[in-house]
C-alpha cells in the first residue's frame, strides 16, 4: 500500500467530526474504527432493520459502508479547507452479507487534486472471522475551499 | 492476498494456449507475464499504431490488456475444459499512458462456481519509473464447455 502524506495534520480529527456530522451513519449505527493517512474502516453492527429478506445485512448497506469507507479514507488527504463528494462507485457483491457486524475498509488507490479514485473492502464478521462480502471501486471529487458542512 | 488451489493443474499451459488464440493480443503486440494460481501479467511494449492523440496509449490498449489479465487470473482457477468470459467491468484512469510499455496486473479477489471476480491494474514504465495508471474491477464467468466450442 503507498505511503501517503496528509495535507492537514489534523486530519483525524477532521475526519471523525465530519463522521459525526454525517446523519446516515449514527441513523445506521455505524461507527469510525480506524484512521490513517489514506485509509479508513467503518463498522456496523448487525440489527434486523438493515437486513434483506435472507436476515442478510441488505446490499444497499454494504454499498453504502463500501461508499463512505472510500470517500474518507480520501478525506484524510484533504487540505483543512476542502471537503468532498462521490462521484461515483461500482460495487461487487461477492458473498452474502452474514454476520454480528461489518466492516468496510477503504484505501486512496490515487489522490490527484481534483479527483480520486479509491478501493473499499466489506467483510460480514461472526464470531471473529472475516468473509469478504462486498468490494468496490470509487471516484471522489475534491471541492477546494469548500464548508465540510451544509452550503449557507 | 488469499492462496487460490487451482482446479486444472495443467493451468498455466492453458493460460498460454488459450492466449496464443486471442488475435487481438497478437495484433497490438502484447505477450503474457507471469501466471500464477489466480494471478496474471500482460505486457505491451508502445508502438506508433496503438496511441490516442497526444501520443500515449490509447485507452482502449489499458482496457485490453487489462481486461485479458483478468480474464486469464480467473481463468487459471477454472476447471479443465472449461472457458472463461468477460460479463462487465469498470476501469478508472488516473494518469496518462506515457511510456515505454503497459505491464496489466490482475488478482482474483473472489472465484465462484459460476463467477469470478477480478482486480486488474495496469502501469506504465517510463525510464525506469512506473505509475499506475489504471484501476478497474471485473466480473468473468466460467462457461463449462471447452475452448474452441460455440457457446
Amino acid at each position: 500500500m503507498a505511503e501517503f502524506t496528509p495535507r492537514n495534520p489534523g486530519f483525524a480529527e477532521r475526519t471523525r467530526s465530519s463522521f459525526a456530522r454525517q446523519g446516515f451513519m449514527s441513523y445506521l449505527g455505524a461507527e469510525l474504527t480506524a484512521l490513517t493517512p489514506g485509509a479508513c474502516e467503518i463498522r456496523l453492527p448487525y440489527r434486523d432493520e438493515l437486513s434483506q429478506q435472507h436476515r442478510y445485512f441488505h446490499g444497499g448497506v454494504i454499498g453504502t459502508l463500501a461508499d463512505n469507507a472510500g470517500g474518507y479514507a480520501a478525506f484524510t488527504l484533504m487540505g483543512k479547507d476542502d471537503s468532498i463528494l462521490t462521484v461515483e462507485f461500482k460495487l461487487n457483491i461477492v458473498a452474502p452479507g452474514e454476520g454480528e457486524f461489518l466492516v468496510a475498509r477503504g484505501h486512496v488507490v490515487r489522490a490527484g487534486r481534483t479527483l480520486s479514485v479509491c478501493r473499499s473492502d466489506v467483510f460480514g464478521v461472526d464470531g471473529g472471522v472475516e468473509t469478504l462480502c462486498g468490494t468496490a471501486q470509487m471516484t471522489l471529487m475534491r471541492l477546494a475551499d469548500r464548508s465540510d458542512g451544509p452550503a449557507d | 492476498m488469499a492462496d487460490f488451489e487451482p482446479r486444472n493443474p495443467d493451468y498455466a499451459e492453458a493460460v498460454r494456449q488459450s492466449f496464443a488464440r486471442q488475435g487481438v493480443m497478437a495484433t497490438i503486440g502484447a505477450r503474457l507475464g507471469d501466471i500464477r494460481p489466480g494471478y496474471c501479467e500482460i505486457h505491451l511494449p508502445f508502438d506508433d499504431g496503438l496511441t490516442q492523440q497526444d501520443g500515449y496509449f490509447h485507452g482502449a490498449m489499458i482496457c485490453a490488456i487489462g481486461d485479458s489479465a483478468a480474464g486469464y487470473a480467473a481463468f487459471t482457477l477454472a476447471p479443465p475444459e472449461s472457458r472463461v468470459l468477460t460479463v462487465e467491468y469498470k476501469i478508472n484512469f488516473m494518469a496518462p499512458g506515457d511510456g515505454e510499455r503497459l505491464v496489466a496486473r490482475a488478482q482474483v479477489i473472489k472465484a465462484g462456481r459460476t463467477l469470478a471476480v477480478c482486480e486488474s491494474d495496469v502501469f506504465v514504465f517510463k525510464g525506469g519509473a512506473e505509475t499506475r495508471c489504471a484501476a478497474s474491477l471485473q466480473t468473468l464467468i466460467y462457461i463449462n464447455s471447452p475452448p474452441g466450442d460455440a457457446a
